[in-house]
């Protein structure tokens, strides 16, 4: 089959990126997704929390769809954030930096409004704001041009006209007018893609804003990834928001519904193999999108032999959701050790469950449940949260084991124990024989451990926070912003980690100098001239390079780096 | 019959106090930009806690509050200094100011004539944003209107109600302040005291920082610009030949903290005015 028909096979596995006629045709009609679609058109405010490819995106544009269409729903209008990150850099170099992200959300909002009234053959109520142009027109022009230059970071002056004029209650008075023109009785805000992981300080706001839109006929719903989201002081989940989770439980009915459903509808083009299917469900460990991907990496191996294929992708797959969790460390590097520590855990959980299921295999039980006392320990806390997030781990309830001991239960990611062949009993390849293990009971209890630290060094679960460039204090919180023991201002973590990953070539030495580092040492980035301790040696390496010149190497790195973080 | 008097608590004399003597009359004025003295009243300020490094979360309140009180004098300080520096250096503020009246007390008393400015900023108040706005245009003629500045002035404003809280109520919310603040959001925490820890230090402390070095960028920009303009500088757009000229604006707002060559500033700054006015304009008669 050729991969280039993918779109008419239905193989598009973002949401995003499908037309609204091939969202509604391929839509599953099944009463988990029933659910949620009552809670995102119901009253109230809800969180949706799912990881990536769980289905939020699809879930919000079918209940927008759903509203546009019937009269008597709700005015439903849909807003993506995923372009927050524009707005990333402004952070650590403009103090309105949160102002305009506040404003930039609002106008998001307002200009979604508009054109859902549009879409409902409406003319949108006046923008009415003050010192800007009766025309409409040219108001929506310049909030819309707002909304651009915040993301490209260019400032004017007549954004102080929009800065000042859009607020909450603004927002709150132009989308009851909306409602009321349009006929209908409340408005629900389907806010996608609002867990906003890189910035902290974008996510507590983002969060007061959606607190503060809340209204007898406004609801607010927004789409969160579980484990990291951060909501803030003045949010509190479940008391200003109902939240609902969006995953499905990976070996639960509900998804082996969805999944013979889905290739009804959407891929009855193909033959599937029951068996193959069946697999593919468990791999994708109750992830819609990672079951449409293994399916198109199946069918596009098909000449191979199923053991071959199958092993293929699920390497591929393995490798893939590994570097997603790892690439974390890439953007919030002050997380590194406990991403890396993170992995560890989540090995020594694979390892421990495959040798619980490989003496099992000749009972009629199987065990993929860990549980975790829960100690409340912050630290561990935060590294199991990130492997939730990346869906690495699936959480199921807590159980209780005698008085005092709670115990956290976790699933880790199946496909990653196909790897490590835990449901295999002979050396080859039988997918009947790993699906009648799959199909077994769960063993009456988890797979406890008392003790995290027996299985990682928990030592390690430390942030990494630059230290003070002018004294070499280590900083005493995260959000600490000068140095305690000189005064100093502390560098800011963006500008310090784009420091340190400039590569050899953007440094300002003479091509030479660049090719034989590059060539002939093991130094990649400006990080390594400062981690590898004798980088005097390291540089002397190359033949042509001796002490002076390093020297002067060295020394021209040195004052890149200073200038880089003044 | 005389009046009841009755002294509850014995009181110490203290016989002859007098503020002769707590003044440092060898004090010499630095010749640093505004904002290198505010770095440094900043980085004084925030070594006092240094002592609790071990034990961050144990910083008394009252030090943090005085070192908020201490953030936002510093502030003050800035905003004096420089508009001091600009009536000394800029023609136009200059000028400007020549109009306003100052005490008598004021010229016979200053034995630095480069101190006079200040004694035109004497009756101002600048823990308040809108002061420092008000005070800038009067005495520069220079608007400060940018959504940065208004941005940080709004969050100095709010620092400024804090401010007012401890020095007058011993770090006490009062009503006036919590109205200011937002009563909705405040209203629960009248008459309880200010507890500034730590993390939220830093934050007050870089709230200040953004104020200065925000008007301290606005300011440079808009004075040199207007001297180009204004025409009462003539730019040569030679650096040897205009460096000496240049240099007497730049020192005024200069950081020290940041490693940058100045001529590369300078001909940023001729670069845009001449792309802005044509390259001849300083030359240019005026017609009228």
């Amino acid at each position: 089959m050729d991969i280039l028909e993918n779109e008419e096979n239905g193989f598009e596995e973002r949401a995003d990126y499908l037309s609204e006629d091939e969202l509604i045709k391929w839509n599953v009609d099944i009463p988990y997704f029933n659910t949620i679609q009552k809670k995102l058109i119901e009253k109230g405010a809800k969180v949706i929390v799912g990881p990536r490819g769980s289905g939020k995106t699809h879930q919000m544009k079918i209940a927008y769809n759903n509203c546009l269409k019937v009269k008597n729903k709700p005015l439903a209008i849909y807003v993506s954030f995923n372009k927050y990150y524009h707005l990333e850099p402004l952070l650590s170099k403009n103090p309105a930096a949160i102002t305009i992200f506040h404003t930039w959300v609002l106008c998001k909002i307002i200009l979604a409004c508009i054109d859902t009234v549009r879409k409902l053959n409406k003319n949108e109520p006046p923008l009415n704001l003050d010192k800007i142009d009766t025309y409409n027109n040219i108001v929506i022009e310049k909030v819309e041009k707002f909304v651009a230059h915040a993301e490209k970071d260019v400032q004017e002056t007549w954004h102080s006209d929009i800065l000042n004029n859009i607020t909450i209650q603004y927002v709150i008075d132009y989308l009851s007018k909306s409602m009321a023109l349009c006929g209908r009785k409340r408005i629900v805000l389907l806010l996608d893609d609002a867990a906003l992981t890189l910035t902290k300080e974008y996510m507590i706001e983002f969060f007061d804003i959606f607190r503060s839109l809340k209204t007898l006929t406004i609801s607010p719903k927004a789409s969160v990834y579980p484990g990291t989201t951060e909501y803030g002081p003045r949010f509190h989940l479940k008391q200003d928001a109902d939240p609902h989770m969006i995953w499905f439980e990976p070996e639960g009915q509900e998804y082996a519904d969805f999944i013979n459903e889905l290739c009804k509808k959407r891929f009855n083009s193909i033959e599937i193999d029951d068996g193959i299917k069946e697999l593919l469900k468990y791999a994708s460990f109750g992830n819609p999108r990672a079951f449409i991907i293994l399916l198109k990496d199946y069918e596009e191996n098909r000449l191979k032999t199923t053991q071959v294929v199958f092993n293929e992708i699920v390497d591929t797959r393995c490798k893939l959701l590994k570097d997603e969790y790892l690439s974390i460390k890439q953007k919030l590097s002050q997380y590194s050790t406990i991403i890396d520590t993170g992995w560890e855990f989540f090995e020594e959980i694979l390892k421990e469950i495959t040798t619980a299921n490989r003496k099992l295999f000749n009972s009629n039980k199987k065990q993929i449940v860990i549980g975790l006392l829960d100690n409340r320990d912050k630290s561990i806390e935060r590294m199991i949260k990130f492997l939730i997030e990346a869906g690495l781990l699936y959480e199921l309830g807590p159980v209780k084991h005698g008085e005092n001991r709670e115990y956290k239960r976790f699933i880790p990611h199946l496909i990653f124990l196909f790897q490590k062949r835990a449901f295999s009993k002979s050396r080859g390849f039988n997918i009947n024989e790993i699906l009648e293990f799959l199909k077994r009971k769960n063993y009456k209890h988890p797979l406890r451990k008392d003790n995290i630290s027996k299985m990682i060094n928990t030592e390690m679960l430390n942030l990494n926070l630059p230290p003070c460039t002018h004294c070499g204090a280590s900083r005493l919180s995260e959000n600490q912003k000068f140095c305690h023991i000189c005064g100093n201002e502390l560098i800011s973590r963006s500008s310090f980690e784009k420091c340190m990953q400039l590569t050899i070539d953007k440094l300002p030495l003479t091509e030479w100098q660049k090719t034989k580092i590059m060539e002939e040492t093991d130094l990649k980035t400006v990080k390594d001239f400062l981690s590898i301790p004798d980088i005097g040696s390291e540089l002397r390496k190359p033949h042509g390079i001796g002490q002076k010149r390093a020297e002067t190497i060295i020394n021209k790195v040195y004052k890149l780096i200073e200038e880089f973080l003044a | 019959m005389g009046n009841f008097k009755y002294q509850i608590s014995p009181i110490i004399p203290t016989s002859n106090f007098n503020t002769i003597g707590i003044f440092d009359d060898q004090y010499i004025h630095s010749t640093n930009s505004a904002l290198d003295d505010f770095t440094e009243k900043r980085r004084a300020l925030f070594i006092l806690l240094s002592p609790y490094q071990h034990n961050i979360t144990q910083v008394p309140y009252e030090l943090t509050n005085m070192v908020l009180l201490g953030c936002v004098s510093a502030v003050e300080s800035y905003i004096r200094k420089i508009l001091r520096n600009i009536i000394n250096v800029d023609k136009s503020s200059s000028v400007k100011c020549a109009k306003e009246t100052i005490k008598y007390g004021a010229v016979l008393y200053h034995s630095d004539k480069n101190m006079l400015p200040e004694a035109l900023l004497e009756g101002y108040s600048f823990a308040n944003g809108n002061n420092i706005k008000e005070a800038v245009k009067k005495f520069t003629g220079i608007n400060c209107e940018s959504t940065e500045i208004n941005v940080v002035l709004k969050e100095f404003s709010k620092i400024c109600q804090l401010r007012h809280c401890i020095i007058h109520r011993f770090s006490l919310l009062g009503l006036d302040n919590a109205m200011l603040l937002g009563i909705a959001n405040h209203k629960q925490y009248i008459e309880k005291p200010i507890k500034i820890d730590f993390d939220h230090l830093n934050e007050i402390v870089q709230v200040c920082e953004n104020v200065v070095k925000v008007i301290n960028n606005h300011l440079f920009c808009e004075v040199l610009e207007r001297t180009y303009y204004e025409k009462t500088e003539i730019w040569y757009s030679d650096f040897r030949r205009d460096k000496k000229i240049f240099k007497r604006y730049y020192s005024l707002f200069k950081d020290s903290s940041v490693n940058i060559d100045e001529k590369l500033i300078y001909k940023e700054f001729i670069k845009t005015m001449n792309n802005k006015y044509g390259k001849d304009y300083p030359f240019r008669q005026n017609c009228c």
